[in-house]
């Protein structure tokens, strides 16, 4: 490790030559200097005021000036690069955004696009102060009885990182072409993709570990060890993280799935190591869960073996209308909404006689769920407007209230 | 349901450029700023300050050679002459990188663009002399009681006409012969000996490299056609008759079950070293690591002669050269140190300390009564100063050396007839040299 460090120390001694200075001063003024520079020059030349266009054009000038002057530029060319590079990467957003919905993409381009750029980027800077390859040999220590070098452990680094944060989108694909051959639902698809995740980080932590030359005694000998301290130390997380797994497998709490929490229909967004994401309709909340919660407590869902769902509305109707004509109504009403399943046919019942009224029950079978609310409202909308036509009058109680005199006064 | 994809409020890119650029300036303002200090606290300093700062310095290494081991070794042999100059100049840092010495001319063309350019190189004397002649090097003048030290050969290859040098020589590098003592008793004195041992079982190793396998030439009888060749002679018969007699050999060797050819000499120094091999022509450079594994099982010994004469191995001069964008006070020290390496005291110290080079200062006498390592180093050196065999690596450039590879190996393959690699070889020695 000290060497490492030495050898990156040693890079400020080329700070002796005037040239370097000459070429970071020039990269340090167009850089900070643009700002306020653009904000002085913009009322009158408004182009001054955009840096994607001030800072290349610097930059640019700057390198050709010194080139013809004879002088070393490649430190200025190198930013200008870079900075045209990082600009082009807001292009690759949109590109990509024609293929790939716009969330996917963000998440993209946030844990993997630009992490990449930045790596590759600091990996160029380092080329010219040093080499990346002979950098890549320096030893940081002895792990487990085996010699880490820099580069091993920085490749391994990065393969678990891009393993964990690029595996999603190869992954669904893979599981897509899975449902495609063997016709499994849109939940175990979903489920696939989460566990061929999990499987290709954790070949990843393998190969990794291999890759840098770790004794495999002794890590078997180190993790028995911890196991136990981890298991009193961080049991919950190691409990939400089986949990996790084992709801995977069964297949209750997939992405995509329906619950009920609070009365409330949500769908499961995502299944992590600790906790589920639930999206709730009613107020476009989204609940984190640790996975154990369902591992533990009653979970009623709507997607289990099939996404029907049964649903009902209560109406009352005025005694002196037939209930076999209020029925038929009902049930005419209900067949003649898009989004209420034709079978099973929706039934009307009367289910009791009440006050003022006499109370019926649509019950009726929908396809997704989460539309529950929505398609309520719609068939009792539907119901209002069948018995105004048919003159079918909806009964409420009426309360008359009398102001009472009170006793004379003295 | 809202739509799974909601745009986010805040672009990712959004609101984080101006703390992108504070970090990227204070990254660039602290060391500009340490700096501006340290030329001020200089100027303070009285005329005759002792020389300080940093010097780069890259060594050129074989680009399959290059891994920790090589580059701990660097690295130490660097520690020592950082501690051994320190003595003169105690406020001198050495900072060494290692390049593949086929990519070092590449490396130096974005490296003098930028102005972070080494202060030193250590390479071949033939690199040195492709990279002057593309200026990516300076050529250096030192005085002539310098030079008048220094074997009268290496300085006569590395001076320019305009009497200036690539480069300052500053080791030479023998090729011997390594075997290991627990399975050959003693190293074969002749090659017909070599195949006879070879047939007993001895492993055996040949690389197909140009100059690793130049030293088979001279005693075939091959090595004057060779460098006539290179001098643009014409081929004659002789020659012909010759350079069939050196493939013949090639050809009888390789049929043997206990020799095999490899490309490269890394390759057959691993095998040494894990004791697949049993004897192989070495760079002397390489003897400190397998001494670190094979310890005193490993021999060493001149390459066998032949029916023609001694072996004609090359041996490489390696030469300091001198960077395009140091500063005067960086070329100074570059200067000094340069001076410092071939002095006797350090020259002596390098060849007494580990036995891997020999000497370039004429003053320091290797101890070859006491080493028979030296003593074969010696010999390997006394070899290759034949000028045929010096001409090999002086008036070949690597494409050639390249294609001499790639025409043996097809050779040995039976890719290609005796006949059809001899004019493969008389048009590549000879065409190169008129284009």
């Amino acid at each position: 490790m000290n060497i490492l460090l030495l050898e990156i120390l040693g890079w400020f001694g080329y700070l002796q030559r005037i040239e370097v200075r000459v070429q970071l001063i020039l990269l340090l003024l167009v850089f900070l200097g643009q700002g306020p520079l653009g904000r002085r020059l913009a009322p009158r030349f408004p182009p001054a005021g955009r840096p994607q266009l001030v800072i290349p054009s610097l930059l640019g000038l700057l390198s050709l000036a010194l080139g013809f002057g004879g002088q070393p530029y490649g430190l200025l060319l190198m930013g200008l690069l870079l900075y045209l590079g990082w600009l082009g990467l807001g292009g690759a957003r949109l590109l990509l955004g024609r293929f790939i919905q716009p969330q996917q993409v963000q998440l993209l381009e946030t844990r993997l696009i630009r992490p990449a750029y930045l790596l590759t980027s600091a990996l160029l800077v380092i080329r010219v102060f040093d080499n990346p390859q002979d950098l890549a040999l320096i030893p940081i220590g002895e792990w487990f009885g085996s010699e880490v070098t820099v580069g091993s452990f920085l490749l391994a680094v990065v393969i678990l990182y891009v393993l964990a944060m690029g595996t999603g989108p190869p992954a669904q694909g893979m599981a897509w072409l899975v449902q495609r051959s063997v016709g499994i639902s849109n939940g175990s698809r979903r489920a696939l993709a989460l566990m061929i995740r999990y499987a290709a980080v954790a070949f990843g932590i393998v190969w990794a570990l291999d890759h840098v030359g770790f004794n495999r005694t002794a890590i078997l000998a180190v993790a028995g060890g911890l196991s136990v301290g981890l298991g009193f130390g961080i049991k919950e997380v190691f409990s939400n993280f089986v949990s996790g797994l084992w709801l995977l497998f069964e297949g209750s709490v997939r992405p995509g799935e329906v619950l009920f929490i609070d009365g409330d229909p949500c769908e499961v967004r995502s299944l992590g190591l600790r906790a589920a994401v639930l999206w709730r309709d009613r107020d476009n909340a989204e609940l984190v869960i640790p996975n154990q919660t369902f591992f533990t407590s009653t979970t009623v869902t709507y997607t289990g073996s099939d996404t029907l769902r049964r649903s009902q509305v209560l109406v009352g109707a005025a005694y002196h209308h037939d209930p076999i004509e209020v029925i038929d109504l009902l049930e005419a009403t209900a067949r003649s909404q898009s989004r209420i399943l034709p079978n099973p046919a929706p039934k009307g019942l009367l289910l009791r006689y009440g006050d003022s009224s006499i109370d019926y029950a649509l019950r009726f079978w929908i396809a997704n769920p989460m539309d529950n609310v929505s398609i309520c409202s719609e068939v009792q909308a539907g119901i209002w407007r069948a018995f105004r036509d048919r003159g079918i009058e909806i009964p409420f109680p009426q309360q008359v209230q009398y102001q009472v005199e009170g006793p004379p006064k003295g | 349901m809202i739509p799974l994809c909601r745009r986010s409020p805040t672009p990712p890119a959004q609101g984080r450029r101006p703390l992108t650029f504070k970090l990227f300036a204070a990254g660039l303002a602290i060391p500009l700023l340490t700096s501006v200090w340290g030329c001020r606290s200089q100027r303070l300093q009285p005329m005759l300050r002792p020389l300080e700062g940093t010097l780069y310095i890259a060594v050129g290494v074989s680009e399959e050679a290059l891994d920790t081991e090589l580059q701990k070794e660097i690295r130490e042999r660097t520690a020592l002459l950082q501690s051994s100059f320190r003595t003169l100049q105690p406020r001198v840092r050495l900072q060494v990188e290692t390049f593949p010495e086929e990519s070092l001319r590449n490396e130096l063309v974005v490296r003098n663009r930028t102005g972070l350019s080494p202060d030193l190189m250590l390479v071949n004397e033939s690199t040195a002399q492709e990279l002057a002649r593309e200026r990516l090097i300076s050529t250096v003048s030192f005085p002539a009681v310098v030079l008048n030290q220094l074997d009268a050969g290496s300085v006569v290859r590395v001076r320019r006409t305009d009497g200036t040098l690539t480069g300052l020589p500053l080791e030479l590098q023998p090729l011997v012969a390594c075997f290991d003592r627990r399975r050959v008793r003693r190293s074969p004195a002749t090659l017909t000996e070599l195949l006879a041992l070879s047939a007993k079982g001895m492993e055996v190793g040949l690389s197909l490299d140009a100059v690793n396998l130049a030293w088979t030439l001279g005693p075939l009888g091959a090595i004057d056609a060779v460098g006539n060749l290179l001098a643009g002679a014409p081929a004659t018969p002789l020659m012909r008759t010759s350079l069939n007699g050196w493939l013949q050999w090639l050809r009888a060797a390789d049929l043997q079950q206990h020799v095999t050819v490899y490309p490269t000499e890394t390759e057959m120094l691993k095998e040494l070293m894990v004791g697949t091999l049993d004897w192989i022509p070495c760079r002397s450079i390489n003897l400190t690591r397998l001494r670190s594994r094979l310890g005193r099982n490993l021999g060493v010994s001149p390459l066998p002669s032949g029916p023609f004469g001694a072996a004609s191995p090359i041996t490489r001069e390696r030469v300091l050269a001198f960077g395009v964008n140091s500063s005067p006070g960086q070329r100074q020290l570059a200067m000094a140190l340069a001076r410092f390496a071939i002095s006797p005291l350090h020259q002596r110290d390098m060849v007494l300390r580990n036995q891997y080079v020999l000497p370039v200062n004429r003053e320091v006498a290797p101890p070859v009564r006491s080493s028979s390592v030296v003593a074969a180093m010696v010999d390997g050196r006394q070899q290759s100063m034949r000028r045929s065999t010096i001409r090999l690596v002086g008036k070949t450039s690597k494409s050639q050396r390249d294609a001499w590879q790639a025409l043996l190996t097809r050779f040995l393959f039976d890719d290609l007839s005796q006949q059809d690699t001899l004019k493969g070889l008389i048009d590549l020695l000879g065409g190169e040299r008129s284009r």
